[in-house]
């Protein structure tokens, strides 16, 4: 059987699905063999394939806040890097915020796969690191005014050449993180999921021959360009309007997103205009966090048979207010930006609602903790150890929501107990749904998650990022709002301090920690009792 | 004079079996109907007993395996099971790990199998080890007092006990079994350190839940089965295959039902690993489509690959099993339109659009008496997706399912780094001989492996199985420090567990290993055990390299080892079949008689 040079419908269908699995395939070899807990047992990863010309092919399943991150990220290493100076063997990465990455833990591992000496694709991850150096331990200060407070920051960077890790390279990262041989354990991993891919993507080349193998990658793209046409075509053409915000930082005036999203002429429009200028805390997010949030949103709407490539990206159009809490400008931190996306997305799920009510359920808790504990061990050994804690799903729109769920652009993994304690001289008490917390109606929505912590050591430096701790989630069709977010901790000598949505502070040994996520809104009028 | 061995594979719609009586095996397939298992069984080997000339009396040995398991799972039948944990951590079964089932779907649905226990037989214990399984409080026995009357009060079938750090060091656990135990005796109790060692509360809690979810139903079945066998004069060995393709005695298999689960799967594959080792196949992944599901198992070397980590049903499973996956595409498998002018095959829901078995019968390929409203729902269908006749809409639905199998062999194969294009396909199940070859184009495959008694590969695969004892114990020690001297230490202990070698038995070696010990461990197989350190770590290198594309990062964490003692695989040749046997032949493939099946070959030009 002869491939045609133009593959027809199910051989272009056979391309998308092998893309799609080797993309996954990545994401399994980094959760496999990545060294740091966050990745290993919260699953911050995410993996991606690009064409010859730097547009996505394929994604894998994983934390959809990375979707957006990708696609900038390449860009911009391309752009440093042209792809005809590229050569085989070539490693880039790099982390900047500024130009399309997200905050400085996530690191973009980008290789270029050729075949025949022919440039085919590339293969690309991004991996939350667990220290990249900055004011404190993870990287995710909390109480961080610039981007200079947060690490380091890496423009496209060449990693390797010849397949060989550049000493420079790998001095950046020796000099900078506390942890280097676990964030160079993980950047392998990154190379290691890479090379997999490379290995597949020119089996498939060889067989097809490398001019065919770019002619289907390219029909790939228009045919999910096509596809997205028609699904933004058989939704309403608004405009709809969203709107939220987060819990106002100490001293800084509060933030506020809003979205006007227009789905006219098969293209999904969302203008941010209005959105508040950004603050000098680590709330703000760059372009690629709008973008993960506008792909959730679509991608929530989509038939499991539609491509998941970059021909979608082609249907949406983004309007960014320049140094804005959606769109910082240097240098604005932004280590706490998944509050601001998470936001984000809720404003665009509010509108997308007006545009298919019958199958959006009320907000979710709009939220998720990160956690990050450092300090050291009896023996001196050190320790950083990054957790994320989800809060409920929205009510409706024909069931209660889930209680204690990732939701929308967020779906990182608990922590165990057994894993945490092993690692960290910190017990986790009690991990327990905490009913009652979520918006009461027709619907209710999902409860968030109680956690109680003890440190067992003196000076355990805790890092806490969370939301709605005083903003929460109106419910949908006349349903209630969910309890807000709450953090304390319990001295020893039975102080109790309740903390911020954003603080940093020190455990002794004793100490707790309790940590409440937020729950869902309830969806329509609850019927009376 | 006993002879002859008989394999019985009983499935959702069908009892399988093969006799083997010196080699020369007969085959028969017998409708369940609504019979209970083990009378389904019965009426079976009555059926055939005829036909094949035997007696259970005269019988070596029986060998069963059965989905009854899988069948209770997919219905959420099992039994009413309290669960004990401790203090804090009553919801960790409702918790999991905080993932949800589908990422774009706009409802998040949790990954949880929260239909194990409810929530009110769920009792919390107070009493805490640490994470080196030292006790930090003491169990708290009067509480646990208070939960042995309520369960004196209220009844249930069986009791989970799951404690923190309990794989490390298992006193709160045994301690609050022999409780239970001394006022109930006759309550079937299942402690975590015994059904999943392994670290992690939530998969260690939904192993230790599962277990006794389905011990009431799946001994009862065994036991049931033994007493019927031994009321027939069956004397012979009563032998039950678990998910590795390992046959266990009654009292074994009793201990630990969920290593029945995939049973059915795991022989089948076992018979299509046979053929493929006699066909000089290095690397094949086996396709039996059923009704409801399409199992998919990857053969490398002539052994069905195993796994530490799997879901059935929605269940995570956290146990060694071969590698099988269940993707729910089967013959009842409904079309419906996707809004793009696709189709999206799915579980029946209502009456609007076709199955595929009724599709390939309007096709000509399936022989099926014709049902009226196909066309009606070819109509509707065809309507919604803009195809001009019933025929081009049964056209659609088959390649849709072909499709969809093939998206799955996809992330399955790669996800276990195996290139699809360059595996044989193994057809398997009323649907395999039809389906695969279009499945093997969509994937680029060009060998396929078609056994000749496919539809009873369950059966068949049993009839090369055999017995083994197996030991396990917990190292948890960095393979460097642990030296030659430790390595020997472990092996005396393994082998002082174990029934005494004779000339014919055979050992094998499993090795869970980890670049650290907070990684996720991986397992290392060893055909010839060794306990020479260098040896071990070269294996975990080369296993982890070929597993993952990478070098593992640090020298290795050898959390425990377990030793395999059995008879060695009987050296069976499978005949070749007649090149008169029916099989359909799809266009482009050639074909060539192998033992026991035909291989079916097309250019890859």
């Amino acid at each position: 059987m002869t491939q045609p040079a133009v593959p027809d419908a199910f051989n272009l269908d056979v391309v998308q699905m092998r893309l799609d699995a080797i993309a996954q395939g990545m994401q399994e070899t980094i959760f496999r063999t990545a060294v740091s807990p966050v990745v290993r047992e919260g699953a911050d990863a995410s993996c991606a394939l690009f064409s010859a010309t730097g547009e996505l092919l394929a994604l894998s399943d994983a934390i959809p806040l990375l979707l957006g991150a990708l696609p900038g990220s390449v860009d911009a290493i391309l752009a440093r890097f042209p792809a005809e100076t590229m050569a085989e063997g070539d490693i880039f990465f790099m982390n900047d915020p500024f130009d399309g990455g997200t905050h400085l833990p996530d690191i973009t591992v980008l290789v270029p796969i050729f075949s025949q000496r022919r440039l085919i694709a590339f293969a690309a991850s991004i991996l939350h690191h667990q220290d990249i150096g900055g004011m404190r331990p993870g990287s995710v200060p909390p109480d961080a005014t610039s981007i200079f407070q947060e690490g380091l920051r890496l423009p496209p960077t060449r990693l390797a050449r010849n397949g060989t890790i550049l000493p420079e390279a790998e001095g950046l990262i020796r000099l900078n993180s506390r942890v280097p041989d676990t964030v160079l354990g993980d950047i392998a991993a990154q190379i290691a999921a890479a090379e997999d891919a490379a290995r597949s993507l020119r089996t498939i080349a060889t067989e097809t021959g490398e001019s065919a193998f770019l002619d289907a990658t390219a029909a790939c793209l228009d045919r999910a360009e096509h596809q997205s046409e028609s699904l933004i075509a058989a939704l309403p053409d608004g405009p709809f309007q969203g709107a939220d915000g987060l819990d106002p930082t100490p001293g800084r005036p509060p933030v506020e997103v809003r979205v006007r999203l227009t789905l006219a002429d098969g293209r999904i429009s969302a203008d941010f205009t209005g959105s508040s200028p950004q603050v000098a805390a680590p709330i703000n997010c760059v372009r690629s966090g709008p973008l993960s949030a506008l792909l959730y949103a679509v991608l929530s709407l989509a038939p499991a048979t539609m491509y998941r490539n970059g021909g979608l990206l082609r249907r949406i159009s983004l309007t960014l207010p320049e140094a804005s809490v959606v769109n910082a400008a240097p240098p604005a931190p932004v280590n706490a930006r998944t509050g601001m996306v998470r936001c984000i997305t809720a404003a665009v799920l509010q509108a997308l609602a007006q545009a298919a009510p019958e199958r959006m359920p009320a907000a979710n808790s709009g939220m998720s903790f990160v956690l990050a504990f450092s300090g050291s061990w009896p023996d001196g050994r050190s320790f950083v150890t990054t957790e994320i804690i989800a809060g409920g799903a929205g009510g409706g729109p024909d069931a209660d929501g889930a209680d204690a769920v990732s939701t929308d652009v967020g779906n990182a993994m608990n922590m165990p107990a057994e894993a945490l304690e092993e690692i960290a001289p910190i017990r986790l008490v009690s991990a327990r749904i905490r009913r009652g917390s979520g918006g009461p109606g027709r619907w209710r929505g999902g409860n968030g998650i109680e956690r109680v912590y003890e440190a067992l050591v003196d000076a355990v430096s805790v890092s806490l990022r969370g939301d709605r701790f005083e903003r929460v989630s109106e419910g949908l069709m006349g349903g209630g709002r969910p309890q807000s977010s709450r953090a304390t901790v319990l001295r020893t000598d039975g102080t109790q301090i309740s903390l911020t949505a954003r603080s940093a502070f020190t455990l002794d040994r004793g100490d707790r920690l309790v940590v409440e996520s937020c729950g869902g809104a309830g969806y329509g009028a609850a019927t009376p009792a | 004079m006993k002879t002859g061995v008989l394999a019985v594979d009983i499935g959702f719609e069908f009892v399988d079996l093969a006799f083997d009586r010196n080699g020369r095996v007969t085959t028969a397939k017998h409708p369940v109907g609504q019979a209970a298992p083990d009378q389904a069984i019965l009426r079976a080997i009555e059926a055939i007993s005829a036909d094949a000339d035997f007696e259970l009396s005269q019988l070596t040995a029986i060998r069963v395996a059965s989905t009854g398991g899988l069948n209770a799972l997919f219905s959420r039948r099992g039994g009413r099971v309290a669960l004990i944990t401790n203090t804090g951590f009553a919801d960790t079964l409702f918790l999991g790990r905080q993932n949800r089932r589908d990422l774009y779907d706009p409802v998040a649905r949790l990954a949880t199998p929260a239909f194990l226990v409810l929530t009110d037989d769920i009792h919390e214990v107070g009493g805490r080890l640490d994470a080196t399984g030292d006790e930090i409080a003491p169990l708290d026995t009067q509480g646990l007092s208070e939960i042995i009357d309520r369960l004196e009060a209220d009844p249930v079938d069986a009791v989970a006990i799951c404690l923190l750090h309990a794989h490390l060091e298992p006193t709160h656990e045994k301690a609050c079994a022999d409780a239970i135990t001394a006022r109930l005796p006759e309550l079937p109790v299942v402690v975590s350190h015994v059904a999943d060692p392994n670290p992690r509360e939530f998969e260690r809690t939904v192993s230790t839940c599962l277990e006794a979810w389905l011990l009431p139903s799946q001994a009862t079945v065994m036991r049931n089965l033994a007493a019927a066998f031994e009321q027939r004069g069956f004397a012979g060995n009563l032998q039950f295959c678990d998910g590795t393709g390992q046959l266990l005695s009654l009292k074994a298999a009793c201990a630990d039902v969920s290593a029945h689960l995939t049973s059915g799967p795991a022989s089948a594959a076992r018979h299509a690993a046979d053929l493929a080792r006699e066909a000089g196949v290095v690397t094949a992944i086996t396709l039996d489509i059923g009704s409801t599901t399409t199992d998919m198992a990857l053969i490398r070397d002539g052994m069905p690959t195993t796994t530490r980590h799997s879901q059935v049903a929605d269940v995570p499973l956290r146990r060694i099993m071969s590698d099988v996956h269940s993707c729910t595409m089967g013959g009842l498998a409904q079309a419906k339109p996707d809004g793009l002018g696709g189709i999206l095959m799915q579980l029946p829901d209502g009456d609007t659009y076709p199955i595929l078995t009724e599709c390939l019968a309007r096709l000509g390929t399936l022989s099926l008496a014709a049902d009226e409203k196909t066309a009606t729902r070819l109509d509707a269908l065809a309507r919604e997706t803009g195809s001009e006749s019933r025929e081009e809409a049964a056209r659609a639905v088959v390649a849709a399912a072909e499709q969809t199998v093939a998206q799955a062999v996809l992330r399955y194969a790669v996800q276990r780094n195996v290139d699809p294009a360059r595996v044989t396909l193994v057809a398997m199940g009323g649907l395999g001989s039809t389906l695969v070859p279009g499945i093997a184009d969509r994937l680029g495959c060009t060998d396929i492996l078609l056994p000749v008694a496919s539809a009873v590969a369950g059966a068949m695969g049993m009839l090369s199985m055999t017995s083994s004892d197996t030991a396990r114990i917990r190292v948890d020690a960095a393979l460097k420090d642990l030296g030659q001297t430790g390595l020997d230490r472990y092996f005396r202990r393994l082998r002082a567990l174990l029934p005494a070698a004779s000339d014919t038995t055979v050992e094998w070696l499993s090795l869970e290993i980890a670049p650290t010990a907070s990684m996720h461990p991986f397992d290392v197989e060893l055909d010839t055990p060794t306990n020479a350190p260098d040896r071990i770590i070269a294996a975990f290198v080369e296993q982890y390299a070929a597993r993952y594309g990478i070098t593992p990062p640090f020298s290795g964490h050898l959390f425990a080892m377990t030793l395999s003692r059995g008879a060695a695989t009987p050296d069976r040749r499978w005949p070749l079949p007649s090149m008169d046997e029916s099989v359909t032949i799809a266009e482009g493939w050639t074909r060539a008689a192998v033992p026991g099946g035909f291989r079916m070959t097309r250019s890859r030009s």
